[in-house]
């Protein structure tokens, strides 16, 4: 890639991909850094015992605790996926680890004031893009938890096998051993599983240059053809929750309906490409693949309701 | 004796492959200090995102200390052959940017990100109101003010500068100028353009970036106000160097 890459590289389309893709991987680094560090912190600072005495005793009420769980601790999606990775091997039901996942990027404040400032403190489009989040997220999450609550995940890479050290430096209890081994833990995560971000950044850049944005702009009058539009765009482009109404704001007096915009945020922080990769590393293929549909599904639904009735 | 010698490559390289997650991240610790170093961050992401890679910087260091002392059990696992396949992964952005460093987005991108190339200046970017703040003058601080607040322009002469974007199918004498703006970083860079009328000959190509004077007229697009500007003289200069000054942020 690097080698055709070089010799191209003055192509304007492979200059607009490059620095697309050069983007998309350092803004999300830092990002997926901080979800793995938590995430390495849960695996030697929380116990077991701990997160089960946090969760609700009636496992079904934990989905909902876990989809609003964004509010008081802000993810986005990059950083989401080593965090739920390492809930789950805690013993975290399938199907609160799922709401967080698919909500943790849209409930979150951050989300919600970007979302306020780039709709000029609309406050509809606000509440509509959180509880549709919401509502998805719990709705997905207990479907799964359903489905496949019983079935064994994929294994973490390169953990070592039972009894042997993990440690080559200073003793596992001592402090400096428990800090040692947390970023241990951090890289582990990190070094396994950011290639898969690599990749999809990879293509969405490639996807991003190689696909005008009018084409999609110009699917109109048609609201379900325009919100499936959007729901693709955004897979598409894999935008940071953070930015991404800021985009969808960009349609807000084109004849892209607000159901279709809405579809565009919603969908865009809980599936993408990077997202589809990395679930890679959750989740076996027959989860990916009810998870993608139902939360495809779920927003494709729930957007043309919106769109019905007019809300 | 080849079998020998095969698996005393294997070995040598499986060994070599615990170190490599060590490697990656002391590069990428690199390139971030390369980036935050005068600023050079700026040609990708937003002004605003520097505490952000403060913190990169100090995980990543965490994670080199982390690698070379409690080793990470990823490279051992396979035999050394994924952790090598995955330092290509991990290193292929760093190529990119060696690569690509210097260069911005340009007229293909603005093409391909504008959602309705007629209609650029008003109603398909309603967050002008809050577009950034400028902290410098000149000609981009001239820029954002229009786009802000274009009544205030009305009638008024003025002196903006931007990229250069000609339809095929439009006028003699018309163009586009236009700049990208960044929320987050080049990725979501959306651009922003106001139509220029009545351009002088010689016209400018496609990617020239040029200082337009001319008076300013309001249009109504849509029931929205959108600026116009009827050009006195247009001059081509040669592109500022960072990408980062010929893009606009969004003021956080």
């Amino acid at each position: 890639v690097a080698g055709l890459v070089l010799v191209f590289r003055r192509v304007p389309v492979v200059q607009t991909i490059g620095i697309t893709f050069v983007a998309i991987v350092l803004e999300a680094l830092p990002f997926m850094l901080l979800g793995a560090t938590v995430g390495g912190v849960i695996e030697v600072w929380v116990s077991r015992e701990k997160i089960a005495s946090w969760l609700p005793a009636r496992g079904g009420r934990s989905v909902f605790y876990a989809a609003a769980l964004g509010m008081f601790f802000p993810v986005c999606e990059c950083a989401i996926v080593p965090v739920i990775r390492r809930l789950l091997q805690k013993g975290v039901p399938l199907s609160a680890a799922i709401a967080f996942l698919l909500a943790g990027p849209i409930v979150n404040p951050v989300v919600i004031g970007s979302t306020a400032v780039a709709y000029l403190f609309d406050v509809s489009v606000v509440l509509q893009r959180t509880l549709c989040g919401y509502a998805i997220a719990v709705t997905v999450g207990s479907l799964m938890g359903r489905l496949f609550g019983q079935q064994r995940l994929p294994p973490l890479e390169g953990r070592p096998a039972r009894g042997q050290s993990v440690d080559a430096g200073p003793p596992a209890s001592s402090l400096a051993g428990k800090f040692g081994r947390t970023f241990a833990h951090a890289a582990e995560d990190f070094f396994d599983i950011g290639r898969y971000l690599i990749v999809g950044a990879f293509l969405a850049a490639a996807i991003q240059a190689l696909l005008p944005r009018s084409v999609f702009t110009n699917i109109l009058g048609n609201p379900p053809l325009s919100i499936l539009a959007m729901m693709l765009l955004a897979m598409a482009l894999n935008l940071c929750s953070e930015a991404d109404a800021f985009v969808a704001a960009s349609f807000r007096f084109t004849p892209v309906p607000l159901s279709a915009q809405l579809a565009f945020m919603v969908l865009g922080p809980m599936l993408d490409i990077k997202l589809l990769l990395m679930y890679v590393k959750l989740f076996r293929g027959r989860m990916i693949l009810a998870l993608s549909a139902m939360t495809f599904g779920g927003v494709f639904f729930a957007m043309l309701v919106m769109e019905w009735f007019g809300v | 004796m080849v079998r020998r010698l095969k698996q005393r490559w294997q070995r040598r390289l499986a060994s070599a492959a615990m170190w490599l997650p060590a490697v990656v991240f002391a590069v990428w610790f690199n390139v971030y200090y390369w980036l935050l170093e005068g600023g050079r961050y700026r040609a990708y992401l937003q002004p605003g995102l520097w505490p952000l890679l403060v913190l990169a910087l100090g995980i990543l260091a965490a994670f080199v200390a982390a690698s070379l002392f409690w080793q990470a059990h990823t490279a051992t696992k396979t035999g050394g052959i994924d952790a090598w396949l995955n330092t290509g992964v991990w290193l292929l952005p760093v190529v990119f940017l060696w690569l690509f460093f210097g260069q911005g987005l340009g007229t293909d991108a603005f093409t391909r990100k504008a959602p309705d190339l007629q209609n650029m200046a008003g109603p398909a970017f309603p967050t002008a109101e809050r577009l950034p703040r400028i902290d410098t003058g000149g000609p981009s601080a001239e820029f954002m003010r229009l786009l802000k607040n274009p009544a205030h322009f009305d009638h008024r002469r003025l002196t903006i500068e931007g990229s250069v974007y000609r339809d095929p199918e439009g006028a003699a004498g018309r163009f586009l100028l236009f700049r990208f703006l960044v929320v987050c970083c080049a990725a979501d860079a959306m651009p922003i353009g106001i139509p220029v009328f009545e351009a002088p000959l010689p016209m400018p190509a496609n990617d020239d970036w040029v200082r337009v004077t001319g008076r300013v007229r309001i249009a109504a697009v849509k029931q929205r106000p959108t600026p116009e500007i009827i050009a006195e003289r247009v001059e081509i200069l040669p592109a500022p160097p960072p990408p980062q000054e010929r893009y606009l942020y969004y003021g956080w």
